[in-house]
């Protein structure tokens, strides 16, 4: 049994930028940990996020079995409960240029797969303009200001979008993607609600780096 | 802009913990509620939730309190929840005759997938007890298992500590709500347990409020079966023929877990459930090895 949690009054304030307005949903709770992992969630996000540069090493079999583990609890936990008629699915960009050899759509790849036989609508909405600094540059992670300035909307994928957007990403920290992805759709788009649905909120006591931050 | 997505099944069908919490407070707000009432309960409904088994009116009733309790918890750490029916949940909480539906916790999760084991005994252990404890648990740590106990004075607390203090990792699962420190002089430990470690407790907010102290009592054999669930195996160090520790005993050769006693324990003749419990199958530690070779370490 998988069944989404939503992000409410128990945890919303952990995640500072989320409103009572915001609607998040979570598989897991993760707490990044250094050296070995023992639990399912942190061996799923450490794979899932494993870097493209170790697409021909032994382990990236890993990354693909993630990808498939990931399709199959969003598939399980949402399959019988959204009504996709309703519903456009959108990825949260990661933070590369598409091109950029370090570019990775796992999450193209779980939207794509997770819900066939479905009526999905599933496109990749928003875009990143370029490489947003690693934040190991910084001891701040970047603002939503910062991060919706890096956005756009492509306007191939702007047709004919149905009442809610879903966004999807690997992990729910402080909600600044979140929500700049939410503001950039609704300025163009006031009427639509964006919802969010994450593999996993972060669970830590302060927000600081942890060395999946490099490869986000 | 209406749609069924919106008002309807969609929203149902996510957890919101904070309303499950309240409905799970409300439950046991029934005098007539216990753990094995509330396990029967769900058991007869799966995938049934606490706030299927609640009207609104009476999580209403609650809200306030629950967010009382919570903020106050939130001054020393912060809790969260495990339910059944959602990734986190522990399968193998699923070995106890009766089923927790809902429990709060703080710190790292993680450590709930780590090879782990129960070190108990009584509150007021021999000198001998203490230090036999102690070296079990440095022993343990280094060969990594995460050492699980109660957080009462005692042989609790030498495990507890001796885990952290070599290095190793701990859980506790304790007999009070996550707002309570008892025994008052563990509060620091349980604090750092909470944030660095993992503190557990399947123990009601409100009716822990609300009831006697003799009603509260109650609380602590359950989280003993609780411990042993989460375990791999319970080691009893030193307990008397009365001790709450039994009930751990007991629980541990219900749920399948490996029980281990201490030849120590046989030594003592005031006490006979060494003995009985070795007939139903627990293992007799004359040394260290004994511990190793039956978990296939």
């Amino acid at each position: 049994m998988n069944k989404l949690l939503r992000i409410d009054e128990l945890l919303r304030q952990f995640h500072s930028y989320l409103s009572v307005e915001d609607e998040c949903y979570y598989l897991m709770n993760y707490r990044p940990r250094e050296g070995a992992t023992y639990s399912e969630a942190n061996q799923l996000i450490y794979n899932f996020k494993k870097p493209l540069r170790y697409k021909d090493q032994g382990h990236w079999k890993y990354k693909k079995k993630a990808i498939d583990e990931v399709s199959r609890y969003f598939r399980e936990a949402i399959i019988t409960t959204m009504n996709f008629d309703f519903c456009t699915l959108v990825p949260i960009p990661p933070s590369k240029e598409k091109g950029d050899a370090e570019y990775d759509d796992r999450m193209s790849q779980v939207l794509s797969g997770a819900f066939i036989g479905q009526n999905v609508d599933f496109r990749e909405l928003i875009c990143c303009k370029g490489n947003i600094a690693a934040s190991h540059d910084s001891p701040l992670r970047p603002s939503i200001g910062e991060l919706y300035q890096n956005l756009y909307l492509d306007p191939r994928e702007m047709e004919g979008l149905r009442d809610n957007i879903v966004l999807f990403d690997d992990m729910l920290t402080t909600g600044a993607h979140f929500k700049a992805c939410q503001s950039l759709i609704q300025d163009s788009f006031p009427e639509k609600r964006v919802l969010g649905i994450f593999i996993a909120r972060r669970d830590v006591e302060q927000i600081t780096k942890d060395f999946f931050d490099d490869i986000k | 802009m209406a749609s069924a997505f919106l008002t309807g099944d969609f929203l149902d069908a996510a957890i919101s913990p904070f309303k499950e919490i309240a409905a799970y407070e409300a439950l046991w707000r029934n005098s007539q509620s216990s753990f094995k009432k509330l396990s029967e309960l769900f058991a007869s409904q799966p995938g049934i939730r606490p706030s299927d088994l609640v009207t609104v009116r009476e999580i209403e009733e609650i809200e306030n309190q629950v967010r009382d309790v919570l903020s106050k918890t939130r001054e020393s750490y912060r809790a969260n929840i495990l339910i059944n029916g959602t990734l986190d949940y522990p399968e193998k909480l699923k070995d106890a005759k009766e089923r927790i539906e809902l429990l709060y916790y703080s710190g790292n999760l993680d450590l709930i997938h780590t090879r782990s084991v129960a070190v108990v005994g009584t509150r007021n252990p021999t000198s001998e007890g203490a230090r036999r404890a102690a070296r079990l648990v440095k022993l343990l740590v280094k060969d990594h298992f995460t050492i699980i106990s109660g957080l009462a004075t005692g042989i609790d607390t030498v495990a507890h500590t001796t885990a952290i203090e070599n290095g190793g990792n701990t859980i506790a699962v304790i007999g009070t709500p996550l707002n309570q420190f008892y025994p008052k002089i563990n509060e620091e430990l349980q604090k750092q347990i909470a944030k660095e470690y993992l503190l557990i407790s399947q123990v009601p907010f409100i009716r822990y409020q609300e009831q006697s102290i003799g009603g509260n009592r109650l609380f602590f054999p359950e989280r003993n079966k609780t411990m042993s669930a989460l375990s791999e195996a319970t080691i009893i160090v030193e307990a008397g023929e009365t001790s709450g520790t039994l009930v751990q005993a007991r629980a541990a050769l219900q749920q399948g877990r490996k029980l281990f006693i201490l030849d120590s324990c046989f030594q003592n003749d005031k006490i006979t459930w060494p003995g009985k419990y070795l007939k139903q199958g627990a293992i007799r530690v004359k040394e260290y090895q004994d511990i190793i070779s039956a978990l296939n370490v």
